[in-house]
């Protein structure tokens, strides 16, 4: 009895310090002689992970025709989610070879990067070709490639959008002025044309899209000299001082028109504070009458809203202001890219360049996100995708390796649903006639320093994302910009306004 | 040699229960005390991804994160933040499962008991992020049932969370909502180990209800009540990211920015690890202060302490 005893004790404590020692351990990927890699993806708001089928098929092509056995980890869709997950298994030291990154320089600030030049030359030859000398210069540092840009440069990513056939039911042109916007959003609050008191006006990028960036860049730029970018800057003084936009005349005169549209009704009551997917839900159930920030929002949705309201469409907007167009392009060569970067710790980095560059070999980029073939036609700088199959599915997101200009692509056949998110890439992503470019453009500043110059930095933003949500809605009368400005100065502001001028001027010098 | 086999003695008596804590200890050893040397990087400027050798090497910098995380501008309004949360949480949430835990106790019948218990425990094993939508949902100014009703007696509705007057009543009333059932289980437990024949002699003196809650259960629970009360006391640094990061907005910053989350977005998502180290260390130091207290308090006051 007392041995029974004893060897259940001895049974059960095994079991359960083997099951500790277990968790404890950190699980690696089997290297049974054949290389495999891992690659971290980032998910996409509103597609889901693709089931395991799919990736299989990818994997099992990848394997096929490059002769990489790769496993593909699809992530969070939310980049704050996303790049913490990433970080925290990088430094945990999982086997992770290719991840897409939000920021290439803040890896390679770390030294954790793989100068990818020699592999390029021999494995990456479609990359470059389908790239473009101009996108590759993104991810150039120090001489050497760091990374496969996922964008283009610059972006018409964030249009004015408005419910064309609400437009047509209460006898309205489409308006071509933020007065003519103004008054459509009235006439849609007085009527309320989704009916029981439930139209939204207006809506704009919420919590997701770091709150306000989204109606910012879709209309500051009305009241603006250039376009909208963060704090990169907006325009130069007589001291030749480089001011943030948030300094610029006008900026005032563009948050009071925004609080008077709040006040007003036009814009739900939490519009700044809701995830993405409840303004998703509103878009499909055909509540919103206009739309201001990232495209996708319509683009990716106006078909599934279309299965409950047919008669439903967007048309997009190209408003004109005070000082000119409303919309700011995105131009990402001021900042570092998001792209694919090999890190330095993989084995084998001609093999990752091997699979980066699969993607960008025929129609393989198809295949990676829908795990099906299609057939490829070139025709005036845009690569047209026929779908030969019917599509397995619209919401699921794919590995999404590929060429990184998005808007060369345009998907004939395939799901009806998304029809308008393809034609909208292939054909107006990159039309910039209608916005305005920074004029940081063409300047890359080095951030690292910018922080060290300024080390409240992250004080400073909390101050400018807290007081913008404040005016934004009232909380904070706009007869008090000036006092908060002072507020910022106070905290260094000046400091960072200086190191951000002489990195300018520096650059812009060079350049002449 | 006479102590030494005494020793063994006692082993050999207790060896199984020795065997029962061995798991318990090599948790702790692992997750908590081996861990621990990671502290370390508080004091050093490591980059992420470093090996421990790397790490090791580091160049020491002393207490410069310490002062970076005490100079920062938003140091004293975060610190105030997390206080404050805390203090209404112990204030809200400690008595709460108290008054739980005696009131259900009085119930006579014990089918219905039983159906009590186990519905006030269900919210506890919701997570935080369920329950921050279930708030949302609630509290929204558009669709929220509470801003309805508000509504129907013709006031405007009022955005809940994203109002700096509201957003800590909502942090620590789903806490209560959320934990309050669950945290009745201890004081139950001490409930049940109170002497019944004292029930029954003061039953047969003629005390009232209320009388024999005052006199027989409250002191019965006082150990309990006081152990738990200490051991909340050091988690008064301790706000809670979860609920305050999915609750917390731009807009209500002013009122619910804690330490936890100034470090998340600060430093976590910079990877300044080593800044985030301090940061925690500064916080724990404080937390260990704060426990001496009560227990120190608590023996002063005649009751029992931790240790």
């Amino acid at each position: 009895m007392r041995l029974m005893k004893l060897l259940t004790f001895l049974l059960i404590n095994t079991i359960m310090c083997m099951t500790l020692l277990i968790s404890c351990g950190g699980k690696r990927n089997a290297t049974d002689g054949s290389l495999k890699l891992v690659a971290w993806v980032r998910g996409i708001n509103n597609y889901v992970v693709p089931p395991n089928y799919i990736l299989e098929a990818v994997h099992q092509k990848i394997l096929v025709d490059t002769g990489v056995d790769i496993k593909i980890v699809i992530g969070p869709a939310n980049s704050d989610e996303f790049n913490t997950q990433l970080n925290n298994a990088l430094a945990a030291g999982e086997q992770i070879d290719i991840a897409q990154v939000a920021n290439m320089k803040t890896y390679y600030d770390l030294g954790i990067l793989a100068d990818l030049s020699e592999a390029i030359n021999k494995y990456g030859l479609n990359i470059t070709e389908r790239q473009g000398q101009e996108n590759m210069n993104q991810a150039f540092i120090n001489g050497g490639y760091y990374g496969i840009p996922r964008n283009s440069i610059a972006g018409n990513t964030y249009p004015v959008w408005i419910r064309g056939d609400w437009l047509k039911k209460y006898n309205l042109n489409l308006p071509t002025t933020i007065e003519e916007f103004e008054n459509a959003l009235m006439i849609f609050a007085k009527n309320d044309p989704s009916g029981n008191g439930t139209t939204i006006p207006l809506m704009t990028n919420g919590r997701d899209n770091k709150n306000v960036m989204g109606c910012i860049m879709s209309l500051a730029a009305a009241w603006l000299d250039y376009g909208y970018n963060d704090l990169n800057g907006q325009f130069i003084d007589s001291n030749g001082h480089l001011l943030p936009s948030i300094l610029a005349p006008g900026f005032k005169d563009y948050l009071t028109t925004l609080y008077r549209w709040y006040k007003n009704g036009y814009l739900p009551r939490d519009n700044y504070l809701l995830q993405s997917a409840e303004q998703l839900d509103m878009i499909k159930a055909g509540r919103v009458g206009a739309w201001a920030g990232w495209y996708s929002y319509i683009t990716s949705n106006e078909g599934v809203m279309q299965v409950n309201h047919p008669e439903a469409y967007y048309e997009k907007l190209d408003l004109e202001g005070p000082k000119g167009f409303a919309q700011s392009f995105v131009y990402s060569g001021s900042d570092w890219p998001s792209a694919y970067v090999v890190f330095n710790r993989c084995k084998d980095v001609d093999a990752a360049v091997k699979v980066l560059n699969w993607g960008y070999i025929g129609a393989n980029y198809i295949y990676s996100k829908y795990a099906m073939d299609a057939e490829i036609d070139y025709t005036d700088g845009i690569y047209y995708y026929t779908i030969i199959k019917e599509p397995i599915g619209h919401d699921y997101q794919g590995l999404y390796l590929g060429p990184a200009n998005e808007s060369r692509f345009r998907l004939i056949g395939g799901d009806p649903l998304i029809k308008r998110h393809n034609d909208y890439t292939a054909m107006q992503m990159q039309d910039f006639r209608y916005g305005k470019f920074p004029i940081t453009k063409g300047i890359r500043f080095d951030r690292e320093l910018l922080n060290a110059v300024c080390p409240k930095f992250s004080d400073i933003n909390r101050m400018i994302e807290e007081n913008m949500l404040a005016f934004l809605v009232g909380k904070r009368h706009i007869n008090e910009y000036d006092n908060f400005i002072t507020e910022l100065f106070g905290i260094g502001f000046e400091q960072y306004i200086d190191e951000l001028s002489r990195q300018f001027n520096e650059q812009k010098n060079t350049q002449r | 040699l006479h102590i030494r086999s005494r020793f063994f003695n006692k082993v050999n008596k207790y060896k199984f229960y020795y065997l029962l804590s061995a798991f318990g200890l090599l948790y702790f050893l692992i997750y908590h005390y081996i861990p621990m040397a990671g502290i370390l990087i508080a004091f050093k400027q490591i980059q992420p991804f470093m090996t421990i050798q790397q790490m090791l090497e580091a160049p020491w910098v002393g207490l410069k994160h310490f002062i970076t995380f005490v100079n920062g501008y938003y140091f004293w309004n975060v610190l105030g933040n997390t206080l404050a949360i805390s203090f209404f949480s112990l204030l809200f949430s400690f008595p709460a499962p108290i008054i739980l835990a005696i009131l259900i106790n009085e119930i006579q019948g014990n089918k219905f008991k039983k159906a009590v218990q186990t519905i006030i425990y269900m919210p506890h094993f919701l997570s935080w992020v369920i329950v921050a939508g279930l708030v949302r949902i609630v509290f929204s100014p558009s669709d929220g049932i509470v801003n309805q009703i508000i509504m129907s007696f013709n006031h405007k509705p009022v955005f809940f969370v994203g109002e700096n007057q509201y957003i800590r009543s909502l942090i620590v009333g789903s806490t209560i909502w959320k934990e309050t059932g669950w945290n009745t289980i201890i004081f139950l437990s001490a409930i049940t180990g109170i002497d019944q024949t004292l029930y029954e002699a003061a039953r047969v003196d003629g005390a009232t209800r209320f009388q024999k809650i005052l006199y027989i259960t409250l002191p019965g629970m006082k150990f309990a009540i006081s152990l738990i009360f200490i051991m909340s006391c050091g988690k008064l640094l301790d706000a809670g990211l979860e609920r305050v990061m999915l609750l917390y907005s731009p807009a209500t910053y002013t009122k619910a920015d804690i330490i936890d989350t100034y470090v998340y977005r600060a430093s976590f998502g910079d990877m300044q690890y080593s800044f985030a180290t301090a940061v925690n260390l500064f916080k724990s130091v404080l937390s260990f202060l704060l426990v001496l207290s009560a227990n120190w308090a608590s023996k002063k006051l005649g009751e029992e302490g931790i240790w």
